[in-house]
């Protein structure tokens, strides 16, 4: 059995750098973009937003598990499980929110449009999926 | 799925936030573990043997009536 040791290896990080970099990097090309439009002020809102958005991740991080939760999707094993699980349910949602909106447009009158081609475009993305991801093992 | 995470770390005079350091997972998932509300993943069971000097059948028990 382990003894105990005064000084562990480095645990995990708190949070995900590229998750930050993402966020931060995104707020710089909405702001780019914005300019470039001469929106300088929604690019600014944009900035705000994101980088925001980053310094709570990294800052909320450290007093916050469920914080550090959000940013990981790679480095604990079961954050990685709870980010699968989130993604499933949320297509799941979505799904069904695409099939309603086409079953109400149909009601309506209207031709589905374009609740139709996003249900055809998930089942067909779900359907290819399957088979790589099962080919892969 | 039972274990004897808990017993054996107490044993060792770990926290779970000194055990998760060691396991390079986050404490959270540690306190899943030892409450049986998180099966780890095989690697990690492994890890948490060595790391605990028991082989993994005498850690983790699965009930065999269900």
């Amino acid at each position: 059995m382990s003894m105990k040791q005064p000084e562990g290896r480095p645990g995990l990080p708190r949070v995900n750098p590229i998750a930050i970099a993402i966020a931060m990097i995104t707020g710089a090309v909405l702001l780019g973009i914005s300019l470039f439009n001469g929106e300088a002020l929604v690019g600014v809102m944009f900035l705000v937003v994101t980088w925001g958005f980053a310094a709570f991740l990294y800052w909320g991080s450290r007093v916050s598990d469920t914080v550090a939760l959000i940013s990981d999707d790679v480095q604990d094993e079961r954050n990685v499980h709870i980010h699968q699980r989130a993604a499933l349910y949320t297509l799941n949602i979505l799904a069904f929110i695409i099939v309603a909106a086409f079953v109400v447009d149909i009601a309506r009158g209207g031709s589905g449009s374009p609740y139709t081609w996003l249900a055809a475009a998930a089942a067909m993305i779900y359907m290819s999926l399957l088979v790589i991801i099962d080919r892969r093992g | 799925m039972n274990n004897e995470v808990r017993r054996l770390r107490l044993e060792i005079g770990y926290s779970q936030a000194e055990l998760a350091e060691q396991m390079r997972v986050s404490r959270q998932t540690i306190n899943a573990i030892e409450t049986g509300r998180y099966s780890p993943s095989l690697a990690l069971a492994i890890k948490l043997a060595r790391f605990l000097g028991k082989p993994v059948e005498e850690i983790f028990h699965v009930d065999e009536a269900t």
